[in-house]
């Protein structure tokens, strides 16, 4: 689980300070998301496709990762 | 020296300041009009874990503040700039066609949970057909709530849904949204959480546009 941390907000934007961001909401973005400059490989696991980028940190942040 | 890409943007290259993962210091490799902004680093110099995954949007946050940005996917190693350079030439017309997709856009998340714990029943033991049924109704349950969400649609340029991507999520959702409507966005979220019964709906963001960066359709 995420450490109990406030979502990023600009002063503009009204998103309550409270909310707490998971490690999936960031995982589906940083991992699965963004420009790809090579072919990674897609695995697809417990319903959510991660891109396989390091063994290592792919199997810490599905043991991680969790519900809410 | 590898590099480390951090975003793709429009800016020329000496403005780009500020720092990346671990403190490295940011550069811009710049071809045709535009820049990705890097940082010396190779795959070993990638720490692995969750703090390193928050450094890093960090930083693209930081760059968001100041840049159109196409951010990277993390951990996106290139051998140096002159490969850098050819990955910006070789898929030029996709960048900017992404770069016109997002200006002026943020992406802003939606997450729904159950209020009732619902998926603890959905996955209590029992037979296998108990199960698979069990699932199926959660599912159409899911469903259920990703449908009430349709109104979010209205305000953004473009919008990517799952349903269940796991038992205890129901819904969870990607929206790319006029900075000029994101808190309208915000409180149209508020709303539609305040007039479910079955979920509770939360809205994150704003992200840099990662989910909208590779040419998914409106």
């Amino acid at each position: 689980m995420s450490p109990n941390r406030a979502i990023y907000a600009s002063e503009e934007l009204e998103i309550p300070r409270t909310r707490q961001v998971t490690l999936l909401d960031l995982l589906d973005r940083l991992l699965a998301g963004g420009v790809v400059v090579h072919g990674h490989i897609t695995l697809a696991a417990a319903d959510i496709d991660l891109v396989e980028l390091d063994l290592a940190l792919l199997v810490a942040a599905t043991d991680k990762a969790g519900g809410r | 020296m590898s590099l480390l890409m951090y975003a793709v943007t429009e800016a020329p290259a000496d403005e780009i300041r500020g720092t990346g993962l671990h403190g490295a210091r940011l550069g811009g490799v710049r071809e045709r009009g535009l820049v990705a902004i890097v940082s010396d680093g190779d795959s070993s110099s990638i720490d692995a874990s969750e703090e390193a995954l928050w450094e890093y949007e960090q930083a693209i946050e930081r760059l968001m503040a100041r840049h159109v940005i196409l951010p990277a996917r993390f951990a996106s190693i290139l051998a140096g700039e002159a490969e850098t350079r050819a990955m910006i030439a070789r898929r030029y017309g996709e960048l900017i066609a992404a770069l016109d997709r997002v200006r002026g856009a943020v992406e802003l998340g939606i997450s729904a949970g159950w209020r009732d714990g619902a998926e603890t029943s959905a996955e209590a033991p029992g037979s296998g057909t108990e199960y698979l049924l069990g699932r199926l109704a959660l599912q159409r349950r899911a469903s259920a709530v990703a449908r009430r969400l349709d109104p979010l649609a209205a305000l953004a340029r473009s919008s990517r849904l799952r349903v269940l991507p796991r038992p205890a999520l129901p819904v969870t959702g990607s929206y790319l949204v006029d900075r000029s409507r994101a808190n309208e966005f915000v409180r149209l979220v508020a709303d539609l959480d305040a007039g479910l019964h079955e979920a509770d709906v939360v809205c994150t963001g704003p992200w840099p546009p990662y989910s909208f960066v590779e040419g998914v359709p409106g």
